[in-house]
């Protein structure tokens, strides 16, 4: 029975996706091309993958491709 | 003289299942993945893209686990429709597992999700190639389908 309980609901956010909204917010990202979200995107979760936490990993990835606009 | 004509017969057949397994990359099929717990909004969805489309191959997951499985057994589609709310593992999961593989992270994703709060939206935006709300359009979705194949070169190269 636990294992059909369903999943991804607004209560069960992970702590990932909730940082990176809140870092995603702050910015001004309608600016950004479609190839820079990819790389924001691609920056994020190379930093989530290296152990930085959501938040730092959100804020270093827009450091990066800051400096390709 | 039945064993002689069963041999006769088996270069024919290994020929037609050759024809068949390599259908889809002589007809250049696009061949999208459907990852949703909903099962009427799978067959909704795979009838209407096959439908509308002779070149769609739909497969079908109800979570996000059968999805990585399906991509472990090297059955990389070139794009995924994928939910958000699913048992075992959710959308949000599925999609970090896409993005910590190198040979899935550029799957071109489309969430498809009922959700509409701020959180959702947001990270969808951020996340997804695009973000279709539910209930969707499927000529809307179709269009969508075919700008993204067409950009990432899956739709015209032939």
């Amino acid at each position: 029975m636990e294992t059909n309980k369903l999943l991804g609901t607004k209560e069960q956010d992970p702590e990932w996706i909730k940082e990176l909204v809140e870092g995603y917010l702050q910015r001004d990202i309608n600016t950004l091309s479609d190839y820079q979200k990819k790389m924001l995107r691609d920056q994020y979760f190379d930093y989530l993958r290296d152990g930085f936490k959501p938040k730092d990993a959100i804020e270093k990835a827009f450091k990066i491709v800051s400096c390709f606009s | 003289m039945v064993s002689s004509q069963k041999m006769q017969l088996k270069k024919p057949l290994k020929l037609f299942h050759v024809l068949v397994n390599n259908n889809c990359e002589v007809r250049k099929m696009k061949k999208i993945m459907i990852v949703d717990d909903d099962q009427n909004i799978i067959q909704t969805l795979k009838q209407s893209l096959e439908y509308m489309d002779a070149d769609y191959k739909v497969t079908c997951t109800s979570n996000g686990m059968q999805c990585l499985e399906l991509l472990k057994n090297n059955e990389i589609p070139d794009l995924i429709l994928l939910d958000i709310m699913m048992p075992k593992m959710d959308g949000w999961e599925t999609f970090k597992n896409l993005q910590e593989n190198p040979l899935w992270k550029n799957i071109p994703v489309f969430f498809l999700t009922a959700r509409t709060d701020r959180v959702a939206k947001n990270a969808v935006d951020f996340l997804a190639v695009e973000y279709i709300q539910k209930p969707y359009d499927i000529e809307d979705l179709k269009i969508r389908i075919n700008k993204v194949l067409k950009n990432t070169g899956n739709i015209g190269k032939e």
